[in-house]
């Protein structure tokens, strides 16, 4: 995988506010990805890779194929360096969203909400492809 | 300024605070809306439809030498509203008077306008209490 979130900042009274999910023995996951749902299974993430999907967090730690584990904690709750995607452009304090490419976000639309598609707010304007300070705060909506 | 928030709960790690950049000649009091401007420093509310990212934990003196300073992004806060009466769990969002929240809409959310939830029925140009979390 490219591109995965680098820490900024944890937040909360557990630092990042991590959440434990299930996910396949087989799937490798890198720290820093961005973890989104999985459809037709019980709270099971994969890598972020479509746009639209449910994001969850930031794997906290890798999860290596096949080394027995079903388990895999995403960070919820601080600021992350995340990569823009090529039409990723945003302006500053606005919300995004998980994007079609790995790991990196577009603006998000007011479906990302309804559909828990968003990240957070990025803390800087952001030009396509650029790597800036978002404030994360997953599956909570603005305010 | 004027109107400040005021806490009534601290939620999280004593309110969460989050470490912001400001500029050395600004003059912010405690409990100060904040706003954010370009790259990651904060600025005294003025802006409707600006994104915010918290109150200000401390009182910052112009020209004191600090270009810092700490916003609580999760809690409960007495905030002064705009006119007009809101429902209990309404949604709001700043405005162009400092330290002053109205009722949110749409666009509030996505461009990080959105400041929480009134936690009581409100008629408008009073103080309520405000559960924030940004």
């Amino acid at each position: 995988m490219a591109a995965e979130a680098t820490i900024i900042e944890l937040i909360g009274k557990v630092p990042g506010c991590p959440i434990r999910f299930t996910c396949l023995d087989a799937s490798a996951i890198a720290k820093g990805a961005l973890l989104q749902m999985t459809t037709g299974t019980i709270r099971q993430v994969v890598t972020h890779a479509a746009a639209d999907k449910s994001i969850v967090g930031i794997a906290a730690h890798e999860k290596v194929a096949n080394d027995g584990s079903t388990n895999i904690t995403a960070w919820t709750n601080g600021i992350f360096d995340i990569t823009a995607a090529a039409a990723g452009a945003t302006d500053i304090g606005h919300m995004v969203a998980g994007s079609a490419t790995v790991n990196m976000f577009t603006p998000a639309d007011a479906n990302d909400l309804l559909q828990s598609s968003f990240i957070g707010n990025v803390l800087e304007t952001t030009d396509n492809d650029e790597r800036v300070a978002v404030r994360v705060l997953t599956q909570h909506i603005g305010g | 300024m004027a109107n400040e928030a005021v806490i009534i709960e601290l939620l999280g790690n004593g309110g969460d605070p989050i470490r912001f950049t400001c500029a050395d000649n600004t003059g912010i009091a405690k409990g100060t809306l904040l706003e954010l401007t370009d790259p990651r420093l904060v600025i005294a509310n003025t802006n409707d439809n600006a994104p915010v990212v918290g109150i200000a934990a401390h009182e910052k003196v112009a020209n004191d030498g600090s270009t810092n300073i700490s916003a609580y992004t999760n809690g409960i806060f007495d905030m002064l509203t705009a006119g007009g009466a809101k429902a209990v769990g309404t949604g709001v969002a700043n405005s162009a008077t400092e330290n002053t929240v109205g009722a949110a809409d749409a666009a509030d959310l996505l461009q990080g306008s959105f400041v929480g939830y009134l936690l009581e029925a409100d008629a408008g140009g009073v103080v309520s209490s405000v559960r924030i979390q940004k």
